[in-house]
């Protein structure tokens, strides 16, 4: 494996879910998101009572052995006065079809500047084989509601 | 009342230099005042050796000048409120409460790019703005997660128009420390901010 295939996976996991944040502005004009591994901007965004999506990187494991590999991760979704979470349920559906079981995904570098011209390079190749929804947690008055997102991701090398 | 202005025009005799910030230079504002004691509280901390009022005949234009300085006097002073003195329907003299703004200052913030996940990414560090301000020490505030670790809280008072937020922070060009913005408020005519010493 690349010494940067972990970064090249999380870029195209957060491409993912930034596109998907991008095509719901029309039905969720106020909608942010958040890794929420980014302590700064996750703090900005709970803090605020406006419906969010979450997402969060987990594992990637050699299995059997590179460059083949088991991955996890979360998607999910983050609302405040929201009766009966109807909202809640509703986004982390929209989340939870961009990683569907069953799809497949090339994964690109897309940590360039988004100025650069895209990559056409290769660098690996993701399928969902799982995508299960956890139990809701709480975060003062936000509601939030993860699926964990599980499956294979091949490395194709530098 | 022209009478009146002229009158008060006798005692007003000390210039006022502007801070022109695109020049970096001062520059004679053609006001001229007199400068006189304040002896109240001017925050929740300090007495007023940092405080002055200066009188005005007329009723200058103020919004050009947002940090001044007496000619003669090394003290850089925030204009921070202004009361028109009025006979009739005219503005015969205006008075100047002046907040003493002792620190040289650069307002920063940091810039980001954003890469094509839509992952911004900080890149560099724009300067605002260089200009004077108050700097008054308010508390010391005890870390959430570390209890043997306190943070310096300062109170910083800005001239006039200047663009804060909580993503902007203030490096001081006396000793380099960096305050980060964690609130602004208005503190009469002039933004305010409490600020962090980072490190």
């Amino acid at each position: 494996m690349a010494n940067d295939f972990p970064l090249m996976l999380k870029s195209t996991i957060d491409k993912m879910v930034n596109d998907k944040m991008t095509a719901l502005l029309d039905k969720y004009p106020t909608l942010q998101w958040a890794e929420v591994d980014d302590m700064a901007h996750t703090d900005e965004v709970f803090k605020s009572d406006e419906p969010a999506l979450l997402w969060q990187f987990g594992a990637l494991t050699p299995r059997p052995r590179a460059p083949m590999y088991d991955f996890e991760f979360a998607v999910g979704a983050k609302t405040t006065q929201d009766p009966g979470n109807y909202t809640l349920i509703a986004l982390l559906s929209e989340i939870r079809e961009v990683f569907a079981a069953g799809i497949d995904v090339q994964i690109f570098d897309y940590t360039l500047e988004a100025t650069d011209p895209v990559s056409q390079v290769k660098r690996g190749y993701l399928m969902v084989a799982s995508n299960e929804i956890e139990s809701q947690k709480f975060d003062k008055q936000s509601g939030i509601r993860y699926a964990i997102v599980q499956g294979k991701v091949v490395s194709y090398g530098s | 009342m022209a009478n009146l202005k002229r009158a008060h025009s006798r005692f007003t005799k000390t210039p006022v230099l502007g801070w022109n910030e695109a020049g970096s230079v001062w520059v004679d504002t053609g006001l001229r005042g007199r400068l006189q004691v304040y002896d109240r509280f001017i925050t929740e901390r300090d007495f007023g050796q940092r405080k002055r009022i200066l009188t005005i005949a007329g009723k200058p234009d103020l919004p050009a000048y947002n940090v001044v300085k007496l000619e003669g006097s090394e003290s850089a002073y925030l204009i921070e409120s202004s009361v028109e003195d009025m006979s009739g329907a005219e503005v015969y003299a205006t008075t100047l409460a002046l907040h003493e703004a002792a620190f040289a200052v650069q307002i920063c913030r940091k810039t980001t790019v954003e890469s094509q996940s839509g992952i911004k990414r900080v890149a560099g560090e724009q300067v605002i703005a260089t200009t004077w301000v108050d700097i008054s020490r308010y508390t010391a505030e005890v870390s959430a997660e570390f209890k043997a670790t306190n943070f310096t809280v300062y109170t910083v008072y800005f001239p006039r128009g200047t663009p804060l937020d909580t993503d902007s922070y203030v490096r001081r060009l006396d000793n380099g420390e960096i305050l980060d913005i964690n609130e602004v408020f208005q503190a009469l005519d002039i933004p305010a901010a409490r600020c962090q010493r980072r490190g």
